[in-house]
């Protein structure tokens, strides 16, 4: 077990440097010229020259790269020679366009992020696996078709048209709920829980919509499948009830794919949930990256692309554990 | 419609702030007559109470508070609540700024042969910590934006005018020569040569005082140390920045900021939709916007004539106006750029900027606002139709290209859409136009680089002093020495070698504003002959506010609710 | 395109094995007999005609996706600027699908070419992810060893990416890269580099399933014979191994395409693919979010959305049909 969970960590940490190494030469290669983005509009060539020096880009790729990775392990020095300022551990940079440490930036954005991911999984998960299992158990019926048809729906509809949608009925027409306020963003805040839910109603429908239909098909043919396996059919022979055949076997042993997917889904989602935040205007990792992917503020993009890439791959790490840990067929060695 | 926080023009670095003491135009909100559609529109002025927190929506956090490292209207729009500068340029709503006396106790004495200029500073001037402000924080102030390494937005306009070119700012550079302290309260500028609009250039940001022993450099964002009637209570990046009363602020040395609110915080990143729909609904009375345009959606200008809105609505001219510039380099052939901007719908392209009512055909770059105003000469149809005919007629015999490109910044669709308006109407002239999006971030650099698209919108908001038509013909089609290098000013390239030779001579003319503004004028008028470039669009902004404030004004250079005036009911 | 889901849910209901090429005889027979199959057919093959025939169909119309209306007859000049008024904002004999806002442009113009770059750039890239995922994953089952292992860290590594983050970054360098090709004409580049982008990062999951597929022919007994007579590698992947994947690879390219038909809008939503005045779907979306305009002129939005909808749906309903004619194990059955 333990050999198993360094084994994953070396894996995940040379990953991680994988990752960094390939996003850091794609903005060190790429169009934007983050010099002449810092440098501004009255600008001289001159002057472009100077803000590349400040920005520590007239250093060979290699260098920066070094320098930039060097902020995970200690504090550093970021600023024009002379000028330097620091940057605690874990320093990820500062931004090429506001001089705002990464970090802070960082830690301002996930709070929206979180806020979209819990209550979106929650509502995706019940909506998904609950109705995933009715139809599953009402295999043929009405209600199976119904839910079966209501998911290819679902499934085909994209987030940019199910976003603008719920603004144009609730906001728009209806006028029964705001644009997304960026005051609020958490349930613990002053404006209370209730207010909390109202505010990121819109952007969970959007995702579990969606997400919602794409859990209901995994869950019913996952249960489909088990209820006709050998163990399921042994145990109804010995005349348990339905009931807890359903759910002291089928689900533990039907549910195990959906909770990789689950594991998986949280994972990407807590990287930003990018299509919502920016429908939505809500200033969490994925709007904070659009922004600083085409503004060129590499520290940014680094960050967040690393962060996103790390909740992943930790996803994928625990979900093996959870895996272990509920089927009983599975041995992690 | 407009998105960015920084403006999107190239003018905003320079422009500086100018001022009539007094603060309010005659009438209050009510004064628009039918006959003008584009008269200033003030909100409740007249207020004298003070008290209240005014809350100032904004899509996105302050680039920078550092008045040393700034080339923001936003910034210098708060900026007047907690620097001052030497001199100010106090706003008038639908005017140009007017330079007014700040910290010195008037706009500034010439030396005989116009080479320097001397400031006194008023008595009682302090900084927030109780500290008396002397000349020498002021120097330090200036020497720091010369530091270009660290301060990578330092405002330059200043500084060029100055006799050192080779400084490197304090870190580096120790003491900066061209500017004197002979005592606490005296400070003189050295010129490389005269320059009449020298107190347009001390109202900008350089000349606003920092205690050397609190300079934390790029840092310094964080918690400028106030001059002014508010200092910075707290201010966490890219959510909010609370400004509360500077008690060693002294009125009676500041007859410019009339400072009614007891505090001002700033929620700085809601969502556009969210603001104009929070300022429409009046859902927080005590709520303005520095976004520009009023953080308006194109599909909110219905609601604007509701009468509970109509009642909150600031509006005014801007110094703005956008213009199509040729690159006279690659288009070389002044009647085939003529017949171009006889082929273009202005109209279309008013539309793009949202109608009549956030713009009005402009047929020039300088404005009857500016002294020694001069008529235009144009064949531009003044209701901004397109002259198709003539258009064609002009082309007759001439070479015409087959292709051209247009560059867009992909900051804002209107950008855009201005090429694909072009596009229809260079195709009558069987033309075909290529659409060329450039980065925002680096639109003004690719302009003034190899890759200048053979057209490209631009737009100017007239320079450190707008009532002076210099700051925006230099800067527009200004001097080239070998018709080869421009720099980042003079967007269509233009040289000629008669224009660039008086312009040169006019630069270091002295003379009163009026005179030397009619030359100006004169000298524009002839480069318009040759079509370097089409104005199309002078841009008016209108911006709901709270209905508990009051005395809101558009800022002529701001480009939204000028915060050194605006009050609040309790 | 939601940040994980696209990236991280397996093509759900993979056939499990597929063994020969009878099948495909006999899954075209069962897809005949399915009415939603067929019907789904049949708007799949609309859509593809309405595409092809964009250029007659603007001609019978009289218009074409370019031109502008601006004046004061078809837009609102003051009251709401740009707006198109009753007349031009719906259906008429003279616009069929009515006006944009702001530019005038004919609606049903620009839908029609939008039809052919969102389809073009959805087939285009499927076909790269799947020739790259089949040979890649055919390769590393087949060979296995070193070269298993550098293919399999290859798709750890892709799928530990966070997609949308990335593409994001990627797809303006490509662009700028392309634009000074001699190959950059019209709205050649922006297809292209959303063909690369999406293909190159849609290979991974098709790769991995693949390599399952083969790893367990491989052992099976026929294969084992075939080797024992010295058959050459490439006869053999030829001549058993793509027969035998030919199935599931199908199946996975019939998802794939709605799925790359919902990333085009989504990445030409956020302003990063396809560019007015290219039309698009996913541009007409992006261009139904600006300044709100989709709040005063709904039509405007419910026009690509109902287009992207109806065509996802459909090829949705198509891939279900053909995975479930291909599996016989299938839970609909």
């Amino acid at each position: 077990m333990i050999a198993f969970l360094l084994r994953r960590l070396g894996a995940m940490l040379l990953l991680l440097i994988v990752v960094s190494f390939i996003t850091f030469s794609l903005f060190h290669f790429g169009p934007a010229d983050p010099a002449s983005a810092a440098c501004g509009q009255e600008c001289t060539p001159d002057r472009v020259e100077q803000a590349r020096i400040a920005l520590g880009l007239d250093k060979p790729f290699f260098v920066q790269y070094l320098t930039y990775m060097s902020g995970f392990i200690m504090p550093r020095m970021i600023g024009a020679p002379g000028a330097e300022s620091a940057c605690a551990w874990p320093c990820l940079g500062k931004s090429f366009q506001t001089n705002e440490n990464v970090t802070d930036m960082i830690a301002n954005a996930l709070p929206f992020t979180l806020s979209i991911a819990i209550g979106a999984v929650v509502l995706w998960t019940i909506a998904g696996v609950g109705l995933g299992l009715l139809a599953a158990m009402r295999k043929g019926k009405a209600a199976d078709r119904i839910i079966v048809g209501g998911a290819s729906v679902g499934v085909s509809l994209p987030i940019p048209v199910t976003g603008l949608v719920l603004l144009l009925v609730f906001v728009g027409i209806l006028h029964v709920l705001p644009f997304t306020s960026n005051s609020i963003n958490s349930p613990f805040g002053a404006a209370g829980p209730w207010a909390w839910v109202l505010n990121y109603l819109l952007p969970w429908l959007a995702i579990a919509i969606l997400f919602s239909a794409q859990y209901i098909r995994v869950t019913r043919s996952n249960m489909i499948e088990t209820f006709n396996e050998d163990f399921m059919r042994t145990a109804r022979a010995k005349g348990l009830a339905r009931r807890s055949i359903v759910f002291k076997h089928g689900v533990r042993a039907g549910i195990t794919p959906v909770v990789t997917m689950l594991g998986m889904d949280i994972g990407g989602l807590l990287g930003g949930a990018v299509l919502t935040e920016q429908i939505f205007s809500v200033p969490g990792l994925g709007f904070t990256a659009v922004h600083a992917a085409t503004s060129g503020d590499l520290p940014v993009t680094m960050a967040i692309t690393m962060l996103a890439a790390f909740f992943i791959i930790v996803a994928s790490v625990v979900v093996d554990l959870v895996y272990a840990a509920i089927d009983p067929r599975v041995r992690i060695n | 419609m407009r998105a960015s926080a920084t403006i999107g023009s190239i003018a905003i670095l320079a422009l500086a702030l100018a001022g009539c003491s007094g603060g309010s135009t005659a009438n209050g909100g009510s004064s628009t007559s039918k006959a003008d559609p584009y008269a200033p529109l003030i909100v409740k002025d007249g207020f004298k109470d003070k008290g209240g927190n005014v809350n100032v929506l904004m899509s996105a956090d302050f680039a920078t508070l550092d008045p040393g490292n700034s080339n923001y209207v936003q910034t210098a729009n708060v900026g007047q609540l907690y620097y001052r500068t030497l001199t100010m340029a106090k706003e008038t709503a639908g005017q140009p700024p007017k330079i007014v006396p700040d910290l010195a106790t008037d706009t500034g004495k010439a030396s005989a042969d116009g080479m320097s200029w001397t400031y006194t500073l008023k008595k009682g001037v302090k900084f927030e910590d109780g500290s008396p402000i002397t000349s020498k924080d002021i120097k330090y102030g200036i020497e720091r934006t010369y530091a270009r390494d660290v301060y990578t937005q330092a405002p330059q306009e200043l500084d060029s005018a100055l006799a050192d070119d080779g400084y490197k700012g304090p870190y580096q550079g120790g003491d900066l020569k061209s500017v004197e302290t002979p005592d606490d309260s005296t400070i003189v500028f050295h010129l490389k040569q005269p320059n009449p609009d020298f107190p347009a250039l001390a109202s900008r940001s350089n000349s606003a005082p920092v205690p050397q022993a609190k300079d934390t450099k790029l840092d310094y964002t964080n918690h400028p140390v106030s001059s002014g009637p508010y200092k910075v209570k707290s201010y966490e990046r890219g959510r909010q920045l609370v400004l509360e009363r500077n008690p060693n602020w002294d009125a009676s040395t500041d007859p410019n900021r009339s400072a009614l609110p007891d505090s001002f915080t700033f929620s700085l990143s809601t969502s556009q939709s969210t603001i104009s729909q929070q300022l429409i609904s009046n859902s927080d009375p005590t709520a303005i916007t520095l976004d520009s345009n009023g953080a308006l959606q194109a599909s909110d200008t219905a609601k604007l004539n509701d009468a509970d809105v109509k009642s909150r609505l600031a509006g005014g001219f801007l110094g703005c106006i956008d213009i199509i510039a040729f690159n006279t380099q690659s288009v070389k052939d002044p009647d085939v750029r003529k017949a171009l901007s006889l082929a273009m719908d202005r109209n279309a392209m008013q539309v793009q900027y949202g109608g009549q009512r956030f713009g009005q055909i402009a047929q020039s770059q300088l404005t009857d606002k500016m002294a020694g105003y001069q008529a235009p000469v144009t064949d531009l149809d003044p209701s901004g139709k397109p002259k198709l005919d003539e258009a064609k007629k002009l082309l007759q015999g001439k070479t015409v290209p087959k292709t051209l490109s247009y560059g867009y910044a992909n900051s804002a669709p209107r950008y855009k859409n201005i090429g694909t308006v072009l596009q229809q109407n260079f195709k009558e002239l069987g033309i075909d136009l290529q659409l060329q999006p450039i980065p925002a971030a680096n639109y003004y650099t690719t302009l003034a680089g190899d890759n200048m698209p053979d057209i490209a919108r631009s737009g100017w908001c007239g320079g450190a002093d707008s009532s002076s038509a210099r700051f925006t013909v230099d800067p527009g089609v200004g001097p080239s020495i070998d018709g080869k290098t421009w720099g980042f000013s003079n967007i269509p390239r233009f040289y000629d070698t008669t224009l660039s030779k008086e312009m040169f001579d006019l630069r270091s003319q002295n003379g009163s504003k009026d005179e030397l503004g009619k030359k100006w004028f004169d000298v524009y008028n002839k480069a318009m002959e040759q079509t370097p470039l089409v104005p199309f669009v002078h841009s008016y902004t209108l911006s709901v506010v709270g209905s508990k404030i009051h005395n809101a004004q558009v800022g002529y250079f701001f480009g939204s609710i000028d915060l050194s005036e605006v009050g609040v009911e309790k | 395109m939601s940040t994980a889901a696209t990236a991280t849910a397996p093509p759900e209901g993979a056939p499990k094995l597929v063994t020969g090429r009878s099948l495909l005889g006999t899954a075209w027979m069962r897809i005949r007999r399915s009415k939603i199959a067929m019907v789904s057919l049949a708007i799949v093959i609309l859509m593809v005609l309405f595409a092809l025939l964009a250029p007659v169909l603007t001609a019978i119309e009289g218009q074409n996706p370019d031109a502008t209306n601006t004046g004061p007859d078809v837009l609102d000049a003051f009251e709401n600027p740009g707006l198109p008024l009753p007349g031009y904002m719906f259906p008429s004999a003279e616009h069929w699908l009515g006006v944009e806002p702001g530019l005038g442009r004919d609606l049903f113009a620009r839908l029609a070419y939008g039809a052919q770059v969102s389809l073009i750039i959805a087939l285009l890239s499927t076909i790269v992810s799947v020739i790259l995922g089949t040979v890649l994953g055919a390769a590393a089952g087949y060979f296995g060893g070193k070269i298993d292992s550098v293919i399999s860290r290859l798709i750890d590594l892709f799928l530990a990416f966070p997609h949308l983050l990335l593409v994001l970054s990627i797809a303006p360098i490509l662009q700028s890269r392309l634009k000074d090709s001699p190959l950059a004409q019209g709205s050649f580049v922006p297809i292209t580099s959303l063909v690369v982008v999406l293909g190159f990062f849609g290979w991974a999951y098709l790769a991995r399933i693949v390599r399952g597929q083969v790893l367990s022919i491989r052992e099976q007994e026929y294969i084992e014979a075939a080797r024992s007579f010295g058959t050459s590698h490439l006869s053999m992947i030829l001549k058993q191994i793509i027969p035998n994947v030919a199935g599931v690879v199908l199946v996975y390219a019939t998802m794939m395409i709605p799925t790359n038909i919902t990333a085009e809008a989504a990445l030409s939503f956020l302003g990063v693919g396809v560019k007015d005045p290219t039309p698009s779907w996913g541009q007409m979306l992006n261009a139904a979010q600006q300044g709100n305009w989709y709040l005063n002129d709904p039509w405007f939005l419910a026009v690509p959305s109902i287009a992207l909808i109806i065509t996802v749906l459909a090829f949705n309903l198509l891939g279900d049909a053909v995975r479930d004619a291909l599996d016989p194990k299938s839970s609909r059955n």
